[in-house]
């Protein structure tokens, strides 16, 4: 979590493109992540949000337009363990059962600490567990932990590393109110060091609501921006993705980007 | 009669301890990652480099060991270019291997088919003193590069998305372990033989993660039970007078019901703990 001073924008894209089959995915991205801003990337389903994340992280090429991580090319950036990811699930649930404590330590383990014994790694592992409420929880297996507790390892994990921009996926889809006010916090906290967030969502909450920035995707003419800009959000964009959250329950949170309550979703 | 006043039967067994202990580290990173077939691909491929020894008249360990790793890397190419084509592709790799071994195997004369049966379910006469050196070497890399690369094989296998973010370079991580799988298939090719060699990585595997509850000890159970089977399957294999390949497969087999039937009373009181 050590904060650089270097003021270097974590992320920026020029005019990007990503295509799956010949279609436009995300069309003519600009935008600059600014170090220590909390951005929320917000959008209807379909209109590419994780997309846009993944090209950002390098994890989905560009069919056009360049992309400065820390203000470098992607083929010259190396300094990844600045940047921690959370997914929204471990793609591989594999066959070998794998404890709590291995799943956050691994986002220790990379190139730079290759030949090093990695001494920190079990007390930060403690402390990341203990920041997310999950202290003595370090040798179950990670799949006996609910889904609100997977995510919250899934921080953890993010935390043991010595990142100073978080990217998180959905980070509120599906997890009960408890854990949305655990994690409302931990950004919060994260934030406030000057830290930069990152967060794809489709769902306005605690979560969402600390972000400072908004980026709402949808498809016009013009790219795939419908807006970019502070919190909360215009009135128009309000509703449009407001309507797209009724198959998840934010468990009685309010959902404070909105004026006006949900009651109109139909 | 007792099988170790034999000078070959303590090379026997000290070559099976060694694919005992190594084959099951392999094993349990594939087994994680969903490639508990792979090995036994590697099998078939590794069976053309014995073929070729056999057809050149040189020392069958070397020459398998690089058929099956360019085999390896073959493997990664294609899986790397391609998700959906990627298990047909397997498929025509691993039929040409074991076509292969058998082609040059019979090229070679008569003496070669004999031959080749050895290595295809294991012997415990042809385990040889420059062998066992080629087996402790081979072993010792494997544990080398375990140590230095295998937190970032980990990572791998949890998430291959994050392990990039992470800086892993994932696809020279995905070929350092099939690499490693074609090591751990050359180590067992010898006592276990090439068709039975991949369930001394996998059963092993499956009966430790019934206990365990981290990939760690997942990985150190296994070594174990890896030992176990091996010692055990090879002694029988010697009072039988049978190939020592199927003997060992079937002590790692019968380890896995009665790993299942320990795992009861512990997954109970684990359940007591957290409800």
């Amino acid at each position: 979590m050590s904060v650089s001073n270097a003021p270097v924008a974590p992320f920026a894209l020029r005019r990007a493109c990503v295509e799956f089959d010949g279609e436009h995915v995300v069309d003519e991205v600009d935008l600059t992540i600014e170090p220590g801003e909390f951005v929320a990337i917000l959008g209807e389903n379909g209109t590419g949000k994780t997309t846009l994340m993944r090209a950002m992280l390098g994890l989905v090429p560009l069919a056009h337009g360049t992309l400065r991580l820390f203000d470098k090319p992607l083929e010259r950036f190396h300094d990844w363990q600045r940047i921690a990811y959370v997914p929204q699930r471990l793609l591989a649930a594999g066959n070998v059962p794998v404890s709590v404590g291995e799943v956050v330590r691994s986002a220790r383990f990379s190139p730079h600490n290759r030949f090093r014994p990695d001494r920190e790694g079990k007390r930060r592992t403690q402390e990341a567990l203990e920041a997310v409420a999950l202290a003595g929880r370090q040798r179950d297996r990670f799949d006996s932990l609910s889904g609100g507790q997977q995510r919250r390892a899934m921080i953890a994990r993010a935390l043991v590393s010595d990142a100073d921009t978080y990217v998180l996926d959905e980070p509120t889809a599906g997890i009960d109110a408890e854990s949305q006010t655990q994690l409302a916090s931990t950004l919060a906290r994260l934030s406030e060091r000057g830290n930069t967030i990152l967060l794809v969502t489709h769902e306005l909450g605690a979560v969402a609501d600390l972000a400072t920035r908004a980026i709402v995707l949808g498809r016009t003419d013009h790219g795939s921006v419908l807006y970019d800009g502070p919190t909360p959000l215009p009135l128009h964009l309000r509703h449009d993705i407001a309507h797209h959250d009724d198959d998840h329950h934010t468990g009685g949170l309010s959902t404070p980007l909105l004026d006006d309550p949900l009651s109109e979703s139909p | 009669m007792n099988m170790l006043s034999y000078d070959f039967m303590q090379r026997a067994l000290i070559a099976a301890v060694i694919v005992g202990v190594i084959a099951p580290l392999i094993g349990t990173y594939l087994v994680q990652r969903r490639l508990a077939l792979l090995g036994d691909g590697m099998g078939h491929v590794a069976l053309t480099g014995v073929g070729i020894a056999f057809l050149l008249d040189t020392a069958p360990i070397a020459t398998a060991m690089v058929v099956a790793a360019i085999g390896a890397v073959i493997i990664e190419v294609i899986r790397a270019r391609s998700r959906t084509a990627g298990d047909l592709a397997l498929a025509l790799i691993f039929y040409g291997g074991i076509a292969g071994g058998v082609l040059f195997a019979s090229l070679a004369g008569g003496r070669g088919t004999a031959a080749l049966t050895q290595y295809l379910f294991g012997s415990l006469t042809t385990v040889s003193a420059s062998d066992l050196v080629g087996l402790a070497l081979l072993a010792l890399i494997v544990i080398v590069v375990l140590v230095v690369f295998g937190r970032e094989m980990f990572a791998l296998s949890l998430d291959v998305d994050t392990a990039r973010v992470q800086g892993i370079r994932t696809t020279g991580m995905s070929t350092l372990l099939t690499v490693l799988a074609a090591v751990a298939v050359v180590v067992g090719m010898r006592t276990v033989g090439l068709l039975l060699v991949s369930a001394i990585m996998i059963v092993p595997v499956a009966a430790a993660q019934q206990l365990t509850r981290s990939f760690l000890s997942t990985m150190a159970l296994a070594a174990v039970l890896g030992v176990i089977a091996a010692t055990v399957g090879l002694t029988s294999s010697f009072y039988l007078a049978v190939p020592p390949g199927p003997t060992i497969v079937f002590a790692a087999l019968a380890l896995f019901p009665i790993a299942a039937l320990i795992a009861v009373p512990i997954r109970k009181r684990r359940r007591l703990e957290h409800p």
